[in-house]
């Protein structure tokens, strides 16, 4: 238990590449599986963030129900965005999911009575209240844990429960469908199934865990604002999937930790010459190239095959 | 001025909508120098190019250099930056595209190249000029006398250059495209990469000659952008969605479209704007991009399917 009492920088580090994780795994659902190219996932994220930080925080709602509550909001709204999106050939499709959630960025920074604009709102109960009577009562028995250590093992225990219940339902009839009609919708139609509703099924579950990955977020941060939704969360949610290789589940939580927790979260502790904001452009750099890099030489990704990419693209 | 209504809601004058009128077509000239090398890229290559609008950035910084970081005339940048973006444009076709499409790359692939060159651009950028918002060293609070006192309209010296650069720019586009046999060429790919091909187009030369185009017209767009407002690192890519609403919005593909749906767009911002916020301008594009799409999904002009 020694270990829990000081777990210092990395222990944030590893709590936001749980979430990453969490995040890509419903991207792998969407897109390695489902073929639905969702650049717009930031948008289920922040509507995980802010629709359980006013649930809980303004309408008393509870931790665990205001959870609930953002997932299955975020999964709705997944679905009346596919009823339009999921017309539109491949490029459209990634343009106007990205352009939903752009929109939803700016109703973030617009709608000052429920958001708090660009100022941001906070999310103070699970690290407040919670962490602390936990704290308290650990104290009691005598065990000294870090202020970061339980949302580092809720986290956790969420990416196994999130990736366990992903990898046996895509194993289940329905994931094998879902994959049919990513390869070629018009046979699974032919056969009577209703391709539209697995996709947007595959979009909901995604957007579900997306949410999910919001409100620990908004845990994590404690207060947060509308620059945390920028579509290069979306982004490095793609480098993710794609070095884990599409399709793969367990692939996507090592990447997580590899890509966000090590090169993005970790290399802030690395001492350079340059300034904070060139240091932080030198990273976004990194991002950049190496999406294009693994573009150029490794498309199936470090796990993946070449034809789960092939498949993705029809 | 503004009255307000006896329902709460605000009437708009009559100068206040000439005033949003001229300003769209400001607005409307930046978007379609924009947003006709975006479509002419489509067209060609059938590659939605996420960097486009950092290469818009990267005129805007271009004309920085020269105008504020060297102290040299702003006409200057005028020519510099398309130069130097459609030099980088053509750079990424060689370096970028052409290896990517002899892997046989599918759409997935393409587009998260394109982001991917768009990331670095963007904030190689931001290393280099750093993140803060810039102005050019002009005085841009100038403006035309006669429109103030014969219209009671402000029109700003760099908006009427705006203007007038535009339409020039993109009247020759058009001849460009309807006159000369590289024009011929681009449209011909565009329609049918086979046929072109087969009917004697040399197919890389145009491509190489369509990036330099979209590159230059860009460039030319974030030097005016930069003049007329400001420029920040993220510019173009607040910029891109906007851009392709235009693109969307006209037919992706055709030039004409996209400069039709640049008007378009402009327009509905600028008189939107008038009853509701303005920050909700962007929001407004994008509105209007997914009507479209969904009960015109082919645009104004557009020949692409947009549909399965």
């Amino acid at each position: 238990m020694e270990l829990l009492a000081e777990i210092g920088p990395w222990g944030a580090a590893l709590t936001v590449a749980g979430i990453y994780a969490i995040f890509a795994i419903g991207l792998q659902v969407q897109v390695g599986h489902g073929g639905v190219d969702n650049f717009g996932q930031v948008a289920f994220f922040l509507i995980g963030a802010y629709a359980s930080a006013i649930l809980i925080e303004r309408h008393d709602a509870g931790l665990v129900v205001g959870t609930l509550a953002a997932m299955a909001i975020a999964a709705v709204a997944a679905v009346i965005v596919s009823i339009p999106a999921l017309r539109l050939r491949g490029d459209f499709l990634a343009i106007s999911v990205l352009a939903f959630g752009e929109i939803l960025r700016n109703v973030a920074i617009n709608e000052r009575e429920l958001t708090n604009g660009s100022a941001g709102i906070d999310s103070l109960e699970f690290r407040v209240t919670f962490v602390r009577e936990l704290r308290r009562t650990l104290r009691e028995d005598g065990i000294e844990i870090d202020r970061v250590a339980p949302l580092l093992i809720l986290t956790w225990i969420i990416v196994v429960v999130v990736a366990l219940a992903s990898w046996l339902l895509l194993r289940t009839p329905w994931g094998r469908v879902l994959r049919a009609v990513r390869e070629d919708d018009a046979a699974v139609r032919a056969l009577g199934k209703n391709a539209f509703a697995y996709k947007a099924q595959a979009m909901a579950i995604g957007a579900a865990w997306g949410a999910l990955a919001g409100v620990l977020y908004s845990w994590h941060q404690v207060h947060f604002s509308p620059t945390s939704f920028e579509p290069i969360v979306t982004f490095t949610g793609f480098i993710i999937i794609i070095a884990a290789g599409l399709g793969s589940i367990w692939g996507t939580v090592l990447m997580a930790v590899l890509v966000q927790g090590v090169l993005i979260q970790g290399s802030r502790y690395i001492d350079t010459p340059l300034t904070n904001a060139q240091e932080a452009s030198l990273r976004y750099m990194l991002i950049g190239v190496a999406l294009m890099l693994m573009m150029r030489f490794r498309p199936q990704g470090l796990f993946g095959s070449r034809e789960e990419l092939a498949a993705a693209d029809e | 001025m503004v009255v307000s209504g006896s329902n709460g809601y605000t009437i708009p004058q009559m100068d206040e909508l000439a005033q949003a009128a001229l300003n769209s077509l400001t607005t409307g000239s930046i978007y379609a120098l924009a947003a006709v090398g975006l479509t002419l890229v489509y067209g060609v290559l059938r590659l939605t190019n996420f960097a486009h609008g950092d290469m818009l950035t990267l005129g805007a910084y271009v004309g920085y250099a020269i105008n504020v970081q060297w102290n040299l005339p702003i006409a200057l940048a005028f020519l510099v930056a398309p130069l130097v973006v459609g030099a980088f444009a053509v750079s990424t076709e060689f370096v970028v595209w052409r290896p990517l499409r002899r892997t046989g790359a599918g759409l997935l692939q393409k587009l998260l190249m394109a982001i991917g060159l768009a990331l670095v651009l963007r904030y190689a950028i931001q290393f280099v000029w750093g993140g803060d918002r810039s102005f050019y060293d002009i005085d841009n609070t100038g403006t035309v006398d006669w429109m103030r006192s014969a219209l009671g309209l402000t029109l700003g010296y760099y908006d009427l250059l705006a203007l007038v650069l535009g339409v020039v720019v993109l009247v020759a586009v058009g001849l460009l495209l309807a006159r000369t046999l590289l024009g011929t060429s681009m449209r011909a790919l565009s329609d049918d990469v086979d046929l072109a091909e087969s009917s004697g187009v040399d197919s890389n030369r145009t491509i190489v000659w369509t990036w330099a185009l979209s590159g230059a017209l860009v460039g030319i767009g974030g030097v005016l952008f930069a003049a007329t407002s400001n420029v920040y690192p993220t510019l173009g890519w607040d910029l891109l969605l906007t851009i392709f609403a235009c693109v969307i919005v006209g037919g992706i593909g055709s030039a004409y479209g996209a400069l039709a749906g640049s008007y378009v767009i402009a327009f509905s911002q600028e008189f939107l704007v008038l009853w509701v916020d303005g920050s909700y301008k962007t929001t407004i594009g994008f509105v209007i991009m997914i009507i479209v799409l969904l009960v015109r999904p082919n645009g104004i002009l557009g020949k692409g399917r947009a549909v399965n």
